[in-house]
């Protein structure tokens, strides 16, 4: 069946739309591409200032440097914000400070694991990945299943893939950190997909690469390169380097979901997009 | 840039209906292809490429409103003199009662007969470009837009009847 004459009627009155003047685009990035400015409250929206008080507020939760680092622009999927700012220098020895106390005191439960991404040279001031044993929560996979109050799916893609090597069960998101670890040994991870529920997650970064995608038709960020990670010890906040590889984040309903390894972007969206009960 | 300022600024305005927004979309728009030009296929028309970014961050953007501020940007809309504008700036639409009955009807379709909607017919965008702002085949664009003109003409039948003129194909 055709629809000749609807069609017909919006072509003639969609030219009636009145639509705002179109702001002169060019002339007002041309600044922010020599320049990135920290945007006023005074040029927000008031859902806009909301969004960036939101972010500011949970950098100062944080109580980390980065939180002085250039806020100025944010994306976010599910429980997970990503920060555009400027690269710190700084931000690797920030890191290494211990951040747990603040994340109890600020009771901003942060799935028991921080991200606090730097995406540039610092990366070999990082400290190599020990283990995985200092990651609380160590448990099985059944038992993180009825921990959890979500259904966990694991990918069907790679076929032979199989379950996770390790998983782990934090109550704060709660999150669930589904672990393949590479051939080499356990503390090794090769594949990470970390699930998690509507805590709030700092997700701060200045990507490399930072694109656009989807998961089953829900947008999805891909973000190429190394970045660190701050996992919940048994007593305290270390600082662990997990995958010096890329991350797919999207979120499905409730959950958000980060995939984490050293594949392109079409392995990580075929090994999403085949998560199964 | 200026040639494709107006369709970007205005796909955004189409997402969020909130002028400021759009601008805010428009200039995030060109600053990531910027940055992103060593991806771009130069052998493609960069409209749809613009576009294609346009909505991604207007989709999250509105996400984003959504979660954080529409009660509050719900206040500022239902009450004009909050923010010191008419509510014709608002929405942009008072002049013609049938295409904003039109407008309204195509607002509560679903997302992807929305977009399809815009491209073509609010951004007048040919159906090559609308695939490729929409990363399918030509093909498919027609059957969805055909789909969404179903779904559209069903919405007038039923819930905007003194639009039904002249729609019956």
């Amino acid at each position: 069946m055709t629809y000749e004459g609807l069609d017909r009627r919006l072509q003639r009155e969609a030219l009636q739309f009145e639509f705002p003047p179109t702001p002169d685009v060019a002339n007002a990035i041309r600044g922010r591409l020599e320049e990135k400015p920290v945007p006023t409250l005074r040029t927000l929206t008031p859902a806009r200032a909301l969004l960036v008080l939101a972010l500011a507020t949970a950098a100062v939760l944080l109580a980390v440097p980065s939180a002085r680092a250039t806020i100025f622009e944010a994306l976010q999927v599910g429980v997970v914000r990503i920060l555009l700012g400027e690269p710190e220098a700084e931000q690797v020895a920030a890191t290494a400070t211990p951040a747990g106390g603040v994340l109890d005191a600020a009771s901003t439960p942060a799935a028991g694991v921080r991200e606090d991404s730097s995406f540039g040279p610092p990366v070999t001031q990082v400290p190599q990945p020990s283990a995985l044993d200092e990651l609380a929560g160590e448990t099985s996979l059944e038992e993180a299943q009825r921990l959890a109050g979500f259904e966990i799916r694991l990918p069907a893609y790679p076929p032979d893939l199989g379950a996770p090597d390790r998983v782990f069960y934090q109550p704060m998101g709660p999150t669930v950190i589904l672990v393949w670890a590479d051939p080499g040994g356990l503390n090794r991870p090769r594949l990470s997909l970390f699930i998690l529920g509507k805590t709030v997650l700092l997700d701060k970064a200045e990507p490399t690469v930072l694109e656009l995608t989807e998961v089953g038709g829900e947008l999805a960020y891909w973000a190429e390169g190394p970045y660190m990670l701050a996992f919940r010890g048994e007593r305290d906040l270390k600082l662990r380097y997990l995958v010096q590889g890329h991350v797919l984040i999207w979120a499905e309903g409730a959950l958000t979901y980060r995939l984490e390894s050293g594949l392109p972007l079409e392995e990580a969206l075929r090994i999403a997009e085949s998560l199964r009960p | 840039m200026r040639q494709h300022q107006e369709g970007v600024f205005r796909l955004a305005y189409l997402h969020l209906e909130d002028s400021e927004e759009a601008a805010d979309i428009a200039q995030e728009t060109f600053l990531r292809a910027f940055r992103s030009l060593h991806r771009y296929d130069s052998a493609r028309p960069m409209r749809p490429w613009l576009l294609s970014i346009a909505a991604n961050l207007a989709r999250n953007r509105r996400r984003s409103l959504g979660r954080y501020g529409s009660a509050l940007q719900r206040y500022f809309r239902l009450d004009p003199e909050a923010t010191g504008r008419s509510r014709e700036e608002h929405t942009g639409l008072e002049h013609s009662q049938r295409a904003q009955g039109l407008w309204q009807a195509v607002r509560r379709l679903g997302s992807s007969d929305r977009q399809v909607i815009h491209l073509r017919y609010y951004l007048q965008l040919p159906v090559s470009e609308a695939a490729q702002a929409l990363g399918v085949a030509e093909g498919t664009v027609k059957s969805r837009l055909n789909r969404a003109l179903g779904r559209l003409q069903q919405l007038i039948e039923s819930d905007y009847p003194w639009l039904r003129e002249d729609t019956s194909g």
